[in-house]
């Protein structure tokens, strides 16, 4: 396009004549005005824009006052458009939304809340609220307060609904990880050691009742449809005339593991079952079933690993099994009674001697943990915080030890 | 620490017709050396051969290994079960324990009652001993139905003779213990009921008297299960007695659920500590558990076994506890104990739970010289069986032996290990019956008994060959062991609640036997002998145990089972002073009674 334009063509002197060099003198003017007039017209236009804000929030403050959700609604919407990064807006739409129960609404407005603002963490939360309660859509709500705890991990409510989502979906594993990042960062709920304590055996009524209505926001979903199932298994539920109608939705054990043929949970309880019949093929078979991703990680299939091993006379093996378990679970009660059996069975008296004590302050535990009968808040702090201590300090647990121990100072 | 002393190898056998053991006392002195074998017609045996297993003294066995029984499973094997009829009413036993149940469901209306084997008079024909309930409700016992005693005036004979033989026994009654405490040559007899025990003694004469005040043992307490043995070596009987929990049923609180009335849950309920009373060989006892350390925490205690579970030559005492863990108390010498229970594993499941524990059965079922336990549960808990690997304590094995998954429906109480059918292996028998009526729920409330055999490496369930007895369901308590016949098989009488004792005849067909009783010179009757069985290579140990089954006691005898096997036996004796005798040639299908020699007698 300037392929014919030289450098020589630059030096040439421009031509000059009357009409262009008055030409050019408006060109002149007329930017030195435009140049003026800029700040001035921002300036003007950031009044108003200001004033068009302020009034939003202003009108805003007064329909909030008045309950006029509908107006305060249109208002914060107007108010978003306009400033779309800042906080109030989206939170005066929410505000609308959520008492018009508008709660897709809500969610997506609280989400806009810029993450930068000191209240996208209370924001966020009530997020996870209405995910988890209004909108039924529980992992959203786990995801959300992961949110949370990214922008703050300091925020001890995000700890808990994330430690008691993944318990009551029964994803042990998750929820350990979860429960130790929340006693790491010292921000436990007191039942966080509750769920320290029973997480891999506790299998509370509750299950049934959260878990029947999360499954209706996924009727697909394995992790609800078994976690549903379990307590009404443990509780041989299907076999009791008075519970048999009620329950009858529950497809059997057998039913459900043909579904579902590796998840852990079924496969716990089904071995558990013939661990305690004497079933050694049923067993092996049911070891096999575990993937070997989760095998790797699940003391419970060590337990059973080491059932196995034991049975067949593989004393060395179970042991070593054991201990791992144990390793990966440190406070399952079973556990330890087994270690202790198992090494006073070899005459190993003092090794025994120490697992027998562990196992009894963990059953200790659990018995205080199954008396709590759903309702955590019953718990007695005081009396299971000092008590978990000793068992913490028995088996060296240092994390928890250092953390229960300013927990037990300030009780 | 006792010295064992391995005297020589006389042993006297004393033919078991010379009537009453004290006659046969007396007879054996004049026979010294003479070996008089009873006149018992020797049963045909089933077959000729039988396999045989080694004693296991590894420490940790591998329960699905395969174990001696399995190897033999041979043609030779002995392939009958036991079998048994119901004989009571053509022997003249009619009886029923009452419960006096009226609706209100008073919580001691679940636990009576029991039975008692003994020859009270002496004349060779075994007695029977039950205790009977009557309205729990009432303080006022004068119009209560008696317990009642049976005596056996001819073989297959029985005629009650409970008021002529003094016996108004009127309190609401749980169980017998029997044992001849003042070593006068006739066994007396110990009731348990909800209020104070009663001690009965024999005065020898066919009457009792009740001798409980002055003997100090009218434990005023809800006792269930009691026990006799030596337990302080001095050479008399001492008396464990259960204690269950705190109950008033004249002025009991409500239980129940949905606004019905139902037994009141022992967890519900306050424990009470059970006693050990020491003889103090002067007609008196001591209570004593607390300072001998034969006392554990919380306890809820249902059934006992007095019987040498460390094979360190003095008796062990094992408690059965309901709801809370069962005890084992670890006899340190002189009379001292130290609860171990759990140390050893014989307190709580393979689970590491407590259990609802009833009765308990004594027996070596893998006969690896070590006696193994058998505890009744509650229903949906599985009976469990502690086997007895050694020094090491138990394991339990229920769930290897296939054992829990028969006994899950069912709430057992009474319950007898031993081998019925005498094919060398032992049995199972168990007595069920539910505590609540809650038929309308579906769930059981009378139950079927059931018999296991153990067929090596697993029971089987044997019950459906076992005769009528074992279709019929009832609430089954107390199981007491006698052979009542004299044809050197265990015949059992089994309580049940509300309707007629059954006396159950052993009609199995049978392998070999030997049937043994003891004249010792501590305790007449032998209690805490222990006899180790040898032939060929197989080893067979038994204990003459206090207590045992549920409320319940067993003649003093034992019986072994040998199977095909009719070669001569050797014996090993350890009397419960923990002098060691033996004998060799001894001939299978006979009854005997051996005397422990005075070292008097010895020197001579």
């Amino acid at each position: 396009m300037n392929a014919s334009i030289t450098r020589h063509d630059f030096e040439k002197p421009l031509p000059t004549n009357g009409l262009m060099g008055k030409s050019r003198r408006w060109w002149f003017l007329l930017l030195v005005t435009l140049i003026a007039a800029a700040p001035i017209g921002y300036a003007t236009r950031q009044v108003m824009y200001n004033r068009a804000i302020a009034a939003c929030e202003q009108q805003c403050q007064e329909l909030k006052i008045e309950k006029n959700w509908s107006e305060l609604a249109k208002v914060s919407e107007s108010w978003s458009k306009i400033e779309p990064d800042a906080a109030d807006p989206w939170l005066y739409r929410g505000e609308a939304a959520e008492e018009i129960s508008d709660w897709k609404s809500l969610v997506q407005y609280l989400d806009r809340v810029p993450r930068s603002d000191t209240r996208a963490v209370p924001a966020l939360l009530k997020k996870s609220i209405v995910e988890f309660e209004k909108l039924n859509r529980p992992f959203d709500g786990a995801k959300t307060c992961d949110q949370v705890l990214e922008l703050n991990p300091q925020v001890t409510a995000a700890h808990k609904q994330t430690v008691f989502f993944y318990m009551m979906t029964l994803q042990r594993r998750e929820a350990l990880a979860r429960i130790r990042r929340a006693i790491r960062l010292g921000r436990e709920s007191p039942e966080t050691y509750v769920f320290l304590v029973s997480a891999s055996w506790l299998n509370p009524a509750s299950l049934y009742h959260n878990n029947t209505i999360w499954l209706e926001s996924d009727p697909e979903s394995e992790i609800f449809e078994v976690a549903r199932a379990m307590p009404i298994y443990y509780t041989s539920a299907k076999d009791d005339p008075k519970q048999a109608a009620a329950v009858e939705h529950i497809p059997t054990t057998e039913k459900l593991l043909e579904k579902y043929p590796h998840n852990p949970e079924l496969l716990s309880f089904i071995i558990s079952l013939s661990i305690t019949n004497g079933d050694l093929e049923r067993v092996q078979e049911l070891v096999k079933a575990f993937p070997e991703n989760l095998a790797e990680k699940d003391p419970r299939y060590w337990r059973a690993r080491a059932w196995c091993e034991e049975a067949l006379g593989d004393v060395d093996q179970a042991e070593k099994s054991l201990r791992r378990g144990f390793a990966l679970d440190p406070y399952w009660w079973i556990i330890h009674f087994q270690l202790h059996d198992l090494l006073r069975r070899q005459q190993r008296l003092d090794e025994a001697a120490y697992f027998f004590k562990v196992y009894k302050l963990s059953k200790d535990l659990s018995i205080e943990i199954t008396g709590l009968n759903n309702s955590p808040e019953s718990l007695d702090e005081k009396k299971f915080c000092r008590e978990l201590l000793v068992l913490a300090e028995l088996i060296e647990d240092d994390e928890v030890i250092h953390t229960l121990k300013r927990r037990v100072a300030t009780q | 620490m006792i010295v064992k002393t391995v005297v020589s190898q006389k042993v006297f056998l004393i033919g078991l017709l010379l009537c009453s053991l004290t006659g046969c006392e007396q007879s054996s002195r004049t026979a010294n050396d003479v070996i008089v074998s009873a006149d018992h017609k020797p049963v045909e045996s089933a077959a000729s051969k039988v396999g045989l297993s080694k004693p296991n003294g590894s420490l940790v066995e591998a329960p699905f290994a395969e174990s001696p029984r399995d190897t033999k499973k041979s043609p030779n094997r002995l392939t009958t079960f036991p079998h048994f009829e119901d004989v009571a009413e053509q022997l003249g036993v009619s009886f029923t324990y009452a419960n006096g149940a009226t609706g209100k469901v008073l919580m001691v209306e679940s636990t009576g009652g029991g039975a008692g084997w003994f020859d009270f008079d002496g004349d060779g024909l075994l007695d029977l001993y039950v205790c009977q309930g009557g309205d729990p409700a009432t303080e006022e016992r004068h119009n209560e139905p008696l317990d009642q005693l049976f005596r056996q005036i001819e073989p297959d004979r029985f005629v009650a003779v409970t008021e002529v033989a003094g016996v108004f026994e009127r309190y609401y009654g749980q169980g017998v213990a029997i044992a001849d405490f003042d070593d006068d040559g006739f066994d007396d007899v110990y009731i348990t009921n909800v209020g104070p025990n009663t001690l009965m003694k024999n005065q020898g004469d066919g009457t009792f008297k009740d001798v409980s005040l002055e003997a100090s043992v009218a434990n005023p307490l809800w006792s269930s299960s009691a026990a006799w043995g030596d337990l302080d070596g001095d050479g008399d009987l001492d008396l464990y007695v259960c204690n269950y929990v705190d109950y008033d049923p004249y002025h009991p609180i409500p239980c129940g659920n949905h606004g019905k009335p139902g037994t009141c849950h022992p967890e519900n309920m306050d424990a009470v500590p059970d006693e050990c009373y020491f003889n103090q060989g002067d007609g008196t006892f001591l209570p004593e558990a607390r300072t001998r350390g034969l006392f554990g925490p919380l306890n809820k205690a249902l059934g006992v076994v007095i019987a040498d579970m460390n094979n360190d030559g003095i008796p062990d005492v094992y408690v059965t506890n309901d709801t809370t863990p069962n005890f084992l108390f670890i006899n340190q010498g002189s009379g001292h104990f130290v609860e171990s229970a759990v140390q050893l594993g014989c307190a709580v499941s393979r689970e590491g739970l407590p259990q609802a524990s009833m009765g308990v059965a004594l027996g070596d079922f893998d006969q690896n010289g070590w006696l193994d336990l058998y505890c009744t549960h509650f229903t949906q808990e599985s009976n469990t069986l502690y086997k007895n690997l050694g020094p090491s304590g138990f394991q339990d094995v229920t769930g290897f032996v296939g054992l829990h998954a028969p006994t899950l429906k069912y709430l057992g109480f009474g319950t007898i290990m031993t081998d019925f059918n005498q094919d060398g292996h032992e049995d199972i028998f168990i007595t069920n019956g539910h505590i609540n009526d809650w038929r309308e729920s579906g769930k059981l409330w009378q139950m079927e008994p059931q018999i296991f055999s153990y067929e090596g490496p697993r029971f089987v369930d044997c019950g459906p060959m076992a005769g009528d007895f074992f279709k019929k369901a009832v609430i089954g308590r107390g199981v007491a062991r006698g052979d009542f016949d004299n044809d050197g098989d265990w015949d059992l009488a089994v309580v049940h609640q509300n309707t007629p004792t059954a006396i159950l005849r052993n009609d199995s067909s049978r392998g070999n036997w030997l049937k043994l009783r003891f004249l010792c010179t501590t305790n007449r009757r032998g209690w805490g002998t222990r006899v180790r069985l040898q032939q060929g290579n197989r080893t067979l140990v038994q204990e003459m145990a206090g207590g045992t089954s549920y409320v319940s006691a067993h003649e003093a005898a034992l019986i072994f089972g040998l199977g095909e096997n009719s070669a001569p036996i050797h014996l090993e004796i350890r009397w419960p002073n923990g002098e060691l005798e033996t004998l060799d040639d001894v001939s299978t299908n006979q009854e005997l009674v051996l005397r422990q020699l005075r070292k008097a007698d010895l020197k001579n």
